[in-house]
């Protein structure tokens, strides 16, 4: 093999390494708990103008755990790191124990679990929330309702607000835990109003909160709140995110200009 | 070359843009189109739909926004085929790039972005190359400007009805790619220019330590930036394909040995978050395979 063969193959590795690690990355960001009801979930119009055949992801999901035993452990693995990546602030806030936030995790995850949903292309859970009588055993009820409304106002800005944190961290000026807040209250602060949608697995959600989010706005604010160094490191991220929100609205304006 | 490589390599192109990978600028168009064209023969392996849109394209004549249109309806059951894209990772990397060429206003907050991306990726190497602040501006200047003319010429070619195909669209590409090589050679140096490559050799596992850094950015227990190294030397070191002298692949990490060192920089909180990140991998394959298993009989 040529040098030159050897560095195109290196690059069609690569491209596929980044591939899986990327759908991986919206997969887990897009498809954690609480993606919505079941139905005819996931199911993509990708797929259905392909003309492939339509699944049921639900029943296809408990094939797949039926298929692989094995995958029942793998997923409730993946759901405690996806619960803790979600919803580490509220953990926090509500000062759990660390028998409490096992517990929690294991709650959050058995649920993505048992409504685990398969489609050609994604893996993921239509239903992943608790419901308040199981939060609230784990929680009390004042923490039942607080998830509760973690889970419509902040659980998306404090999503967005862990890109920043994480570049924070790499570049070696981390965030405080009083710093996250700051961010995640800022991006609530300039979120408009924006529907969600149920029966799906893709990141339509996802787009939609990011699409609703002023962010020249909230970059300004941001801004204002760090230091140079730290500001320097989120920025990115926090540009990121707008261009996927920008996308995201063109993407759907587009789709409702040609139905 | 026949005009369906040609038009993979064309996607290459957009690839280049897309995963921000600045030593992928660095190969001719020749490199771009093998690598472009095994991808695409992964692909129709893995996707008779897209194999049967791809012959479509062949047949009617290789156009681009035919291309982008015929892909664009894919069923997507490859997901290794088909990356997302870290630019803006909830997106379809195709439908980025026809929005892009639709929205200036988008286009420019794209490379924006894409500039900001080649400066967190390659921070670690300016810093190991002892870059001044002048340095890293024109080896991010000359990164963004080159992708900014690869993806120009593709939108310029669709605009025009031309074919990437075209011998005028290839000599094009190959003159970017020339001038590209000879200002970042010039910037780099010898040594710089081998430390980029083994730079991006170990870049790959990059994707895995943010994933982690990412489950834990918020909890008590954040990765703190020589864990981030230290984890990603030891994913890297033990990939075999790294060990082979190529790139440290996801697939090619030997993942028990890895969580065994890992287990010793990492907190349990931290670990614990490598785990899921395996077992994701885990029942992502489990996926795959069951996807191979069920195609056409749900």
């Amino acid at each position: 093999m040529t040098l030159k063969a050897q560095a195109a193959e290196q690059t069609r590795l690569e491209l596929l390494a980044e591939a899986e690690a990327s759908k991986q990355a919206a997969l887990a960001a897009a498809n954690g708990p609480n993606a919505g009801q079941a139905g005819a979930a996931g199911t993509s119009g990708a797929q259905a103008k392909a003309g492939a055949p339509v699944w049921d992801p639900r029943a296809e999901g408990q094939k797949f755990l039926n298929t692989f035993p094995q995958a029942r452990a793998l997923s409730m693995q993946v759901g405690a790191a996806t619960a803790l990546r979600i919803f580490a602030p509220f953990m926090r806030a509500e000062n759990l124990t660390p028998g409490q936030i096992e517990q929690f995790e294991n709650l959050v995850a058995s649920t993505w679990t048992n409504n685990l949903a398969v489609t050609p292309t994604q893996i993921g859970a239509v239903v992943g929330t608790p419901t308040l009588d199981q939060l609230s055993q784990v929680v009390g009820d004042q923490g039942a309702e607080a998830f509760e409304a973690y889970e419509q106002s902040m659980r998306y800005p404090y999503q967005f607000t862990a890109f920043a944190a994480t570049a924070a961290s790499l570049a070696g000026t981390p965030l405080s835990d009083a710093q996250n807040d700051q961010i995640a209250q800022i991006i609530a602060n300039n979120t408009a109003p924006y529907q969600t949608v149920t029966n799906t697995l893709g990141p339509a959600n996802w787009n939609a909160a990011a699409g609703a989010v002023n962010w020249n706005a909230a970059i300004a604010q941001v801004q204002a709140a760090l230091p140079p160094a730290q500001f320097d490191a989120v920025q990115g991220e926090l540009q990121r995110l707008q261009l996927n929100g920008a996308a995201g609205r063109a993407q759907q304006n587009q789709a409702q200009a040609n139905p | 070359m026949n005009a369906k490589s040609l038009a993979t390599a064309a996607l290459g192109a957009c690839l280049v843009f897309l995963l921000g990978a600045a030593f992928f600028f660095r190969h001719s168009a020749q490199e771009a189109n093998a690598a472009a064209d095994r991808l695409a023969q992964d692909r129709a392996a893995a996707d008779s739909g897209l194999h049967r849109a791809q012959e479509k394209i062949a047949a009617a004549g290789h156009d681009i926004a035919e291309l982008r249109s015929a892909l664009s309806t894919e069923p997507q059951n490859n997901p290794a085929a088909l990356p997302a894209v870290r630019i803006a990772p909830q997106l379809d990397r195709r439908a980025l790039l026809a929005l892009m060429e639709s929205d200036p206003k988008l286009y420019a907050l794209a490379m924006k972005v894409f500039r900001t991306n080649v400066a967190e990726q390659y921070a670690p190497l300016f810093r190991a190359l002892n870059f001044t602040p002048d340095q890293i501006d024109k080896f991010e200047t000359l990164s963004t400007q080159h992708t900014s003319t690869l993806v120009d010429i593709m939108f310029s070619a669709n605009q025009q009805g031309v074919p990437l195909s075209d011998p005028a669209v290839t000599t094009l590409i190959q003159q970017e790619n020339a001038q590209f090589t000879s200002a970042q050679q010039a910037l780099l140096g010898d040594a710089g220019e081998q430390q980029l490559q083994q730079f991006n050799r170990a870049a790959p596992v990059m994707g895995v330590v943010r994933q982690v850094a990412s489950a834990v950015a918020l909890s008590s227990n954040p990765l703190t930036a020589p864990q981030a190294d230290q984890l990603a030397q030891i994913l890297a070191s033990s990939s075999s394909n790294y060990q082979g002298g190529g790139n440290a692949t996801q697939g090619t990490i030997n993942w028990p040995a890895a969580l065994g060192q890992a287990q010793g920089i990492l907190t349990p909180t931290q670990f614990a978050a490598l785990q899921g990140q395996y077992a994701q991998t885990q029942v992502n394959q489990l996926r795959v395979q069951f996807a191979k298993q069920e195609k056409g009989t749900p």
